[in-house]
């Protein structure tokens, strides 16, 4: 709620604002910017150096096949190491592996008998990354653009692959991924942790793309 | 009067001196977003809870400080003109400026599928932009903005565009598609009326509101086509509100929700309307600037389009922009 206030510090702000010439030449962004106080600036901190972090988290598909339903992802933990450079820009590789999930389903096929079966699915990413780490107060927040290849195992118990219209592939698929990302990291001395998310987006349509929300705790060298 | 006072009302003059010559100078003036390491001036209240709970460091300091300490880059934030974000906005690019991004995997039409955008301004609140990604498909896309309102705290911009995509030319398309688009033809004119404000400093305000004229032409026209999937080849009517959030010097919270009234694919004398839940759109998005003139944006997009173009109703998208 606005609550005025008589203190020293507001009647000086309000003596500075009355005392301001007009800016005549801005326009009403630029007097926006001129003057207010601009947000606080963050603290300066090291972006240089190797970091190796452990992932771990928690991911879920968010297409399916058609009718089918694959989980490659679930709990998933793995490893990233990059290096960063004084500007923010990150190169780094990663390694990810998700359990997956069973998910029983149930086919009612327009021709033939209806019959249930277990789709089972697990997956391993690893490829390169991108970054930018921008310093917001004590965090560090990196933007991550990831390009990699997932191979995704799968198994149909008590169906086939042609039943189910994967086609004629064989586990595991193969297939690259494009994976944005963010990443919210508390560099403490040569500790650093933080929580992130990235969104698989597969690139073959036979792998499910995925939402993977991640845990990361490692060091900076 | 207490003696912390007494410097406090001393950094007082120091920063009118500071602000009152940084007004008058035009390279000061001049300054705003091109040299920012030059450009420091004083601060004066801003509206809004923040400013009046906790005075500006640089009035209220007990103690002498110098000028340039109490100074702020006001100029290097993201709500300086040369930084804000003309995406979703009433503002354009400030005169002589560059604007150049390159993106993938969005679902709003300006940057489906993928962006490769030059944006200049041309001054007077006008700028002019082409997304060459969508013309290197066979989209030829060009648009204008206008700043035309251009207050403290109410900002209004309109801006129109053209396209025409020749099916023919939409080499992306699988061989299918490219089968079906090639006898068809798409022109649409997009008008939009953006207004946007900034009632504190970590919030700025949108509201637009949009129509979408387009004509699809061609004898195998059907809504079934990608122009229309994509909802390039529609006649639309939303509104799309949408809030920003600047957590930072360098950096922003933005949410954006489109929300048609009337949608309708242009074929022949039909026109069959889609309903809501098909055409409706979530964004949520965070956006940085990495370094100077560098800005950084990804977004996650919840929305029937993005089912249709990518699979997935929840699908993301990034943006890199260069304001050199």
């Amino acid at each position: 709620m606005f609550r005025p206030s008589l203190s020293f510090g507001s009647v000086a702000a309000v003596a500075l604002l009355l005392a301001t010439p007009p800016a005549h030449a801005e326009s009403g962004a630029q007097q926006n910017a001129l003057a207010t106080p601009a947000l606080p600036r963050p603290t300066q901190l090291s972006l240089r150096g190797f970091d190796l972090l452990a992932t771990v988290g928690w991911g879920a598909h968010t297409s399916t096949l058609g009718d089918l339903e694959l989980a490659p992802y679930g709990a998933s933990f793995g490893v990233d190491l990059g290096y960063s450079w004084k500007s923010g820009f990150r190169l780094g590789g990663y390694f990810f592996h998700s359990l997956g999930r069973s998910l029983p389903q149930h086919r009612d096929p327009r021709l033939g008998r209806s019959f249930d079966y277990t789709a089972e699915a697990s997956s391993s990413n690893g490829g390169l990354s991108l970054g930018w780490g921008v310093p917001l107060y004590c965090f560090v927040l990196r933007y991550k653009l990831s390009l990699g290849v997932t191979a995704m195992q799968w198994a149909f118990h008590t169906a086939s692959p042609a039943e189910l219209g994967f086609g004629d592939d064989s586990s595991p698929s193969l297939g690259f991924h494009l994976a944005p990302g963010v990443a919210l990291l508390w560099p403490y001395g040569k500790f650093e942790g933080g929580l992130g998310f990235e969104y698989l987006a597969q690139i073959k349509d036979t792998i499910p793309s995925g939402f993977i929300g991640t845990l990361v705790v490692g060091v900076r060298l | 009067m207490k003696p912390g006072s007494l410097s406090a009302i001393l950094t007082l003059i120091a920063s009118i001196s500071v602000s009152a010559s940084a007004q008058e100078s035009p390279q000061a003036t001049a300054a705003v977003g091109t040299t920012p390491e030059t450009a420091e001036v004083a601060a004066t209240p801003a509206p809004g809870p923040a400013s009046t709970e906790k005075p500006p460091p640089s009035v209220a300091a007990p103690t002498v400080l110098p000028a340039q300490q109490t100074a702020v880059h006001a100029d290097s934030d993201l709500q300086s003109p040369a930084q804000l974000s003309t995406r979703f906005s009433a503002y354009t690019l400030p005169a002589q400026q560059w604007g150049i991004s390159a993106g993938a995997l969005g679902v709003g039409d300006g940057d489906v599928f993928a962006v490769l955008a030059v944006t200049y301004g041309l001054g007077a609140g006008v700028q002019l932009n082409m997304n060459l990604a969508h013309a290197g498909v066979g989209m030829l896309n060009i648009g204008a903005g206008w700043h035309f309102i251009d207050t403290r705290y109410f900002d209004l911009g309109l801006k129109s565009g053209f396209w025409y995509g020749h099916g023919e030319w939409f080499w992306i398309a699988d061989p299918l598609a490219k089968k079906i688009l090639a006898k068809i033809d798409v022109v649409k004119v997009p008008i939009e009326l953006t207004a946007s404000s900034m009632p504190t400093r970590w919030l700025e305000l949108d509201l637009a509101f949009q129509y979408n004229w387009a004509k699809l032409f061609g004898a195998a026209a059907d809504e079934e086509s990608l122009f229309t999937k994509g909802q390039i080849g529609m006649v639309q009517v939303f509104m799309r509100p949408g809030a920003r959030f600047f957590i930072s010097d360098n950096t922003a919270l933005e949410l954006f929700v489109k929300l048609p009234f009337y949608t309708a694919v242009p074929v022949g004398e039909r026109n069959p309307t889609l309903p809501f839940k098909d055409t409706w759109w979530f964004e949520g998005g965070l956006r940085s600037r990495l370094a100077h003139g560098l800005y950084g944006n990804i977004r996650l997009n919840y929305a029937a389009i993005s089912d249709v173009l990518y699979g997935a109703r929840l699908y993301p998208a990034f943006e890199i922009e260069v304001r050199p």
